[in-house]
């Protein structure tokens, strides 16, 4: 009960952000539904429409935000603004589809209104995204909207080439809607959670012919496993979005590949695939690498299809013992042991739940399940395959978040799988026992409730927190206080998330992150363990003009008490029990 | 006779009228909510230090800053109160603490004022800068500042900082590929503070218009079990 009442605190609190998000989103949906009803006619059934313009908003939104940005780019942003909203009342006159049907939408809504509320139980009490991820997307957005406002390109957005689509977007609701930055992340992302689950139920009740088995799907997928919501916990907000317009692609190919070509015309198909990839490559670069391996599991399903049996037996034995090598050379690597340990730890029932339901899914999906186990395999060689990219130096393919954030989809697929196999079997070995379908549907619906009542974590994760209310007394004393031009050191540590990585690579370990965002202070980072007592830092420190440095509550953040043992070097300039200031003194 | 209503504008109709409608039973629990605080027979919202749940005008936490001064660090609702002071009333007198308010999070407040002592009991009025009416009041005893370490007996500092003009950065979106810089050795700076779901660098921002930056100063840069593990 308190989720649901926290959840719609929070609705509350965001009421405003959420409308415009919805709003925006709402359109995003609605052009995508007119496209799927020109093109497919009545094929589709309303839901099934909708469950899929659910993944495909984020298409038309992020080329209308680009856009946006262009034109107040070349002209003013009140001009890109008029041009916007023409377009987005023509387009959605020019996009409308077919009358829709009331309660296949209600139902729709219903559901999603339904999830919009537990998932904003997450934004309880918290007033700064998570992480270290996060205020480095608010710098970006920050720098968007600086650029409308200014009417000048922002050297910063110059080198920023990557993930252009949840930047380009929120900088657009933040600056045209006048909503604070933040509450445009915060929201943004528990919204996209949402939608999320939606298009795996398409994929599903068509692959099945099971709208049950469809639901389990889309249960699963929202509330099964830890991610995709403990991305929030990471800020990962650009790969969330990812998913989202991850699913519309997959949604398209099966349309495009597995669907009638006579009821689903292939070259609307591949239209629309096109635009999912490309709207997909600016949301988050790294989806290539998961296309390029979905494009590689496919031709080894076709080349699988055309062997004997026994062959056939043999590669399924080969793909499964391959994931067992690999899984045993991630648990020994330090970066990637994580990666099982999340689902291990977290998501254990739901593993043994699926594991089972796999079985059946094996019996009655070959192809596809052949096809989630290989695209799981590539996967997993992706985490150890190198390649060279200019800026960041040799790394691997996909790293362990991005794989962690994405297992939980073929997860979810499976159990959809299995769950209609599992029905089917009870349908072919007692075909007079209905009764006994339902039953096993009953009870697969409630392990999965029971697990979410029980385990699945509404709430933000504490693990990155990384903001206290005392942080934010600290920021607004240093912005009041301190010099515009002091530089202040903050502690990091290196980024270990990959099993080839630059090593140089540093990130935040506390709030202090987010001061150069927040603040516009120069700030320096440091490793969180330095010897902040030896004379030769505290030298170097006085020679790199660092006036400042910022302890934050985390475990990592800098020891206070070597500083305050030093008050000859270090003097407490702002002290709070959670965040405290100290002022590098004792230069010559 | 429903059937029209299937149609997409009574549907957007609807669904407007739905959000125009919470939005409006929304803003009348607010409004109620309001008139309960202040109106209930004249009588002055109290508070107290902060619970678990955040709900209503509290006191987060007792600090101090550099020149002894008590910091006062408050969590206020969003729109519930005017810009304010407080008024702290001891047993050797009253005295006032100028408040600030943090930009993008409007709850957010801290006071400063003259030091208060260890176990001391005092009364403090929040006041509105604009008619000196009083809003709230809270009775307190200051049990602990807090404060870990010898902090609270450091003097303020008699020798004047050196303050950096600026810091050295690349304006480069480059991630260094050099050695691992020397245990206790300062490197150049160099901006490099990005990850896979980031975009590429950190330097400069033209927030304001003022360029601002963040370098980074290795040292030691290894992995320790303390460092470990990144994205938990």
């Amino acid at each position: 009960m308190t989720v649901w009442l926290d959840g719609l605190a929070s609705l509350a609190a965001h009421a405003a952000t959420v409308t415009i998000i919805l709003l925006s989103i709402l359109w995003g949906m609605w052009i995508i539904r007119g496209l799927l009803d020109q093109f497919y006619k009545e094929r589709l059934s309303e839901f099934e429409k909708l469950a899929i313009a659910a993944a495909g908003w984020p298409a038309p939104i992020l080329f209308l935000a680009l856009l946006l940005f262009l034109i107040s780019l070349i002209f003013t942003s009140t001009i890109g603004l008029i041009v916007t909203i023409g377009i987005i009342l023509s387009s959605s006159f020019v996009f409308r589809g077919e009358k829709l049907s009331l309660p296949q939408t209600f139902l729709f809504f219903l559901l999603g209104f339904t999830s919009l509320i537990l998932h904003f139980a997450f934004l309880k009490d918290m007033f700064l995204p998570s992480y270290f991820d996060s205020a480095e997307h608010y710098r970006l957005i920050h720098s968007i909207t600086e650029t409308y406002r200014l009417g000048i390109l922002s050297k910063e957005l110059l080198g920023t080439v990557y993930h252009l689509g949840f930047h380009f977007i929120s900088a657009g609701l933040s600056f045209f809607f006048q909503q604070s930055i933040v509450d445009v992340i915060l929201v943004f992302g528990q919204v996209i959670l949402t939608f999320l689950p939606f298009p795996l139920f398409f994929l599903i009740k068509n692959e099945t012919d099971s709208t049950l088995a469809g639901i389990f799907t889309a249960l699963l997928a929202g509330f099964g496993f830890h991610m995709p919501q403990h991305l929030m916990n990471w800020g990962k907000y650009p790969a969330l979005l990812s998913l989202a317009i991850i699913s519309f692609v997959l949604c398209m190919a099966y349309l495009a590949f597995r669907g009638n070509p006579h009821s689903y015309p292939r070259k609307y198909s591949l239209i629309l695939l096109g635009i999912g990839i490309l709207a997909s490559i600016l949301i988050h670069s790294r989806t290539i690498v998961l296309y390029a391996i979905l494009g590689i599991a496919s031709v080894a399903l076709l080349i699988w299809k055309r062997q004997r049996s026994s062959i056939r037996v043999l590669t399924i034995l080969f793909v499964l013992g391959l994931i067992v090598i690999e899984i045993v050379f991630s648990r020994s690597d330090s970066a990637l042991k994580l990666l099982l340990e999340g689902y291990l730890v977290k998501d254990f029932w739901m593993l043994i739940l699926v594991g089972l339901l796999t079985i059946f899914s094996f019996l009655y999906f070959t192809e596809t399940t052949f096809l989630l186990f290989s695209v799981l395999a590539f996967m997993g060689l992706a985490l150890f395959t190198p390649f060279f990219l200019p800026i960041h130096g040799v790394q691997s393919l996909l790293d362990r978040p991005y794989v962690q954030m994405f297992l939980h989809l073929p997860f979810s697929l499976l159990g959809g799988l299995g769950f209609a196999g599992l029905i089917q079997t009870i349908k072919r070995l007692l075909p007079s026992r209905e009764l006994l379908m339902r039953f096993t549907a009953v009870i697969l619906f409630g392990l999965v409730l029971i697990n979410i009542a029980f385990q699945y974590n509404f709430y933000s994760s504490p693990c990155c927190r990384f903001t206290t209310r005392d942080d934010l007394a600290a920021f607004t004393w240093l912005d009041h206080s301190i010099p515009e031009d002091a530089t202040i050191l903050i502690a990091s540590s290196s980024l270990y998330v990959a099993s080839l990585q630059p090593s140089q690579i540093q990130t935040g370990v506390d709030a202090g992150i987010w001061i150069q965002p927040l603040l516009a202070r120069n700030t320096a980072l440091a490793w969180q363990g330095m010897q902040l007592d030896s004379s030769e830092i505290h030298s170097q420190l006085c020679n790199k003009k660092v006036g400042y440095i910022y302890i934050g509550g985390m475990p990592q953040s800098f020891s206070e008490p070597i500083l305050a043992a030093l008050p000859e070097w270090y003097s407490p300039a702002f002290s709070l029990p959670k965040a405290k200031v100290y002022q590098v003194i004792g230069c010559h | 006779m429903l059937k029209k209503f299937t149609q997409p504008k009574y549907l957007l109709i609807l669904v407007a009228g739905i959000i125009v409608i919470s939005s409006l039973a929304w803003f009348a629990v607010r409004l109620n909510r309001l008139q309960e605080r202040s109106g209930e027979s004249g009588k002055l919202v109290s508070f107290d230090y902060c619970a678990e749940e955040l709900t209503k005008l509290c006191v987060v936490s007792f600090g101090r800053d550099a020149d002894d001064n008590t910091i006062v660090n408050l969590f206020v609702p969003e729109d519930e109160f005017p810009i304010f002071y407080l008024k702290v009333t001891r047993a050797t007198g009253e005295s006032v603490y100028e408040c600030d308010k943090n930009d993008e999070v409007k709850t957010s407040v801290y006071c400063t004022g003259d030091p208060l002592n260890l176990e001391e009991r005092f009364d403090i009025q929040i006041v509105s800068v604009k008619d000196d009416q009083i809003l709230a009041q809270g009775r307190f005893t200051l049990t602990a500042f807090l404060i870990t370490g010898p902090t609270a007996d450091v003097q303020t500092p008699q020798t004047t900082p050196e303050v950096a003009s600026s810091t050295q950065t690349e304006s480069t979106p480059t991630v260094s590929s050099g050695t691992s810089v020397a245990s206790g050795d300062l490197a150049t700076a160099t901006a490099t503070q990005s990850n896979n779901d980031l975009a590429t660098p950190t330097t400069s921002v033209a927030v304001n218009q003022t360029a601002t930056s963040v370098a980074v100063i290795r040292a030691t840069p290894t992995a320790t079990s303390d460092s470990y593990p990144s994205y938990p």
